[in-house]
């Protein structure tokens, strides 16, 4: 499956779903799309659900956009991780940064949690 | 007393999903394969003739097993079609079989005994029949042979279980609970000087690392520095464990690298594949930094790689000859040649040997072409003939204090004419560079490394030429 970034807002959080695979070849796409977005907000939810495999590329894209969003005292939250893309994540220990959610509501619901 | 093993290769397909090239025969727990503690088992019984019936290749086995000479039975081997059920088997076995009694084992379970009982009176005075049995296998005794009327020595059976195998977590779990539990029951490889850390032949380990028990590490195993294994932890053999790694109550399968500033926790680990055993998931992963396939180490391997750097070399020499003459009167000439002398250290052990050092201004017409020759290296190609360094390895280290404490700590040290990080054209700091040094190191063959040797010298033009165009503009 092809790489595909969809970005919504749902108010201040930015909704990323990310699918297919992020690899060498479109980390510097997630990178650039997530500068993009974090100029209007920074934070996020990574909707992970469609996404199939990232490899060692993919995964520091995704920390230096959790490193971006945390320099702006944003956050990104993940959502609906796959097992076998969450074990890329325990292998390198990038586990530790993130928090894992099941799904983007649960995510969303987090953020509103974290203000109220 | 005879035993006839029948395995079928679907008993295997849980095993051949996950690791298709690995060999399903030579499926292991603690690092020993399921088929050897069932002869284990047989010779506990009193069996001195094995049969292996089986529709799966046999040639890797055999060549493991071999005629069986080393437990000091008969090891026989024979095809059965994947449609034979055991009496079929039995069938085609009849002359193996006949005029003895005959210890059955079917199907593809890992059998739990003790190494400390004799089970032989209990198998002669044990009326024919189903002895044991579990979801994915089963173990009887067959034939009619008379009994013999002496009871089992304390009147009650040995221990003696069958535990199925149909998932790679199942084999995982059982892993762990030999390693954990009982281990003490079985004859299982590698030294075992400390309880419950068992350790095979010529094992590195860095005085950084840490091992804890209970660990199990096979044969031909580097830990580098600051590593923890364990605890329940089994390495297989061929595996590098690189520096700052951990692994906790996971299995490393044979031929495995695992990466730096890894965790490994409660996972299976086999050549790129990584498995989860709770989740039953598996990933096989793109990126051989973090984990890849091993190829095995051998001492014949190690003599034929000096020799072909060695040849290289000397191959190097004969073409640079007339170049280095030429170019190295005309930069002394003109003082852009300069040369010293240092000690280095040459392999892990602490021999050191005095290196000739060149310090070559690339300025210059001639300095240009002495730097894209790497002319400033020729001296040096002597010592790669002699064997002290290796046309390509890893990054010199002087003969210091730190450094030598920096080796003895880091198993992997073989430090070359050219480095591995020059051929991936790889910039300061110094620390990446041993990172990746230490990568190719563990990947390297004779042609693999020629390849790196071929890009280290194309580097060199490069850098040279890119410079001149700098200078031109």
């Amino acid at each position: 499956m092809e790489f595909q970034i969809q970005t919504r807002t749902d108010g201040p959080i930015a909704i990323a779903a990310l699918s297919g695979r992020v690899d060498a070849a479109n980390s510097r796409q997630l990178r650039r799309q997530f500068e993009r977005c974090l100029k209007t907000t920074n934070r996020f939810v990574f909707d992970c659900q469609a996404l199939d495999f990232i490899d060692s590329s993919g995964l520091g894209a995704v920390v230096t956009c959790l490193r971006k969003a945390l320099a702006t005292a944003g956050d990104i939250r993940l959502a609906g991780v796959a097992p076998k893309v969450k074990l890329v994540f325990e292998l390198t220990q990038a586990e530790k940064l993130f928090t894992f959610f099941s799904d983007a509501d649960q995510a969303l619901a987090s953020f509103a949690d974290q203000h109220a | 007393m005879k035993t006839l093993l029948v395995i079928k290769a679907n008993t295997f397909d849980w095993l051949q999903a996950v690791f298709p090239d690995r060999s399903p025969l030579l499926a292991s727990v603690c690092n020993k394969p399921l088929l050897e503690y069932l002869l284990d088992f047989a010779i506990l019984c009193g069996s001195r003739h094995f049969r292996l019936a089986t529709d799966m290749p046999l040639a890797k086995v055999e060549a493991v097993f071999g005629g069986g000479g080393r437990w000091g039975i008969e090891l026989t081997y024979a095809p059965i079609r994947k449609t034979d059920d055991l009496a079929t088997a039995l069938q085609k076995n009849s002359r193996y079989c006949a005029g003895s009694r005959l210890l059955v084992m079917q199907g593809c379970f890992f059998l739990h005994y003790d190494k400390q009982k004799n089970y032989g009176p209990f198998m002669q005075t044990t009326a024919p029949g189903e002895l044991l049995t579990c979801a994915t296998g089963r173990i009887l005794i067959h034939d009619a042979t008379p009994l013999k009327t002496a009871p089992s020595p304390d009147g009650s059976p040995p221990p003696l279980a069958l535990t199925s195998l149909r998932s790679i977590g199942e084999l995982y779990r059982l892993s762990m609970r030999v390693l954990g539990r009982d281990a003490r029951q079985y004859v299982l490889p590698g030294y075992n000087n400390e309880t419950d850390v068992y350790i095979g032949r010529n094992v590195m380990i860095a005085r950084s690392a840490r091992i804890e028990p209970p660990v199990m590490i096979g044969d031909h195993v580097q830990i580098h520095k600051n590593a923890i294994v364990g605890p329940g932890a089994v390495i297989g053999r061929n595996v590098i464990i690189d520096a700052y790694s951990r692994i906790h109550h996971s299995v490393i399968l044979d031929k495995t690298y695992v990466g730096e500033h890894l965790v490994l926790d409660r996972k299976l680990a086999g050549g790129r594949r990584l498995v989860d055993p709770g989740e039953e998931t598996m990933v096989q992963l793109e990126d051989a930094h973090l984990l890849s396939t091993m190829r095995p180490s051998s001492r014949g391997r190690n003599r034929l790689q000096r020799l072909g750097h060695g040849l290289l070399a000397a191959l190097l020499w004969v073409v640079l000859a007339m170049p280095y003459a030429l170019l190295s009167f005309i930069l002394k000439r003109q003082g852009r040649w300069r040369r010293s002398e240092a000690a280095y250290w040459v392999d892990s052990s602490g021999r050191s040997v005095r290196l000739t050092r060149v310090f070559l201004n690339p300025s210059g017409f001639c300095g240009r072409i002495a730097a894209s020759l790497a002319l400033d290296r020729y001296p040096l190609l002597g010592r790669v003939m002699r064997g002290d360094l290796a046309l390509i390895g890893t990054r010199r280290l002087p003969a210091t204090a730190a450094n030598r404490a920096v080796i003895e700590a880091d198993a992997g040290y073989r430090p070359g004419l050219f480095s591995y990080a020059e051929a991936e054209h790889w910039p300061v700091p110094e620390y990446d560079q041993d990172i990746v040094d230490r990568f190719h190191l563990a990947h390297q063959t004779l042609i693999y490394d020629f390849v790196m040797m071929v890009k280290v010298l194309l580097n060199k033009l490069h850098e040279e030429t890119a410079l001149c165009k700098s200078i031109s503009k």
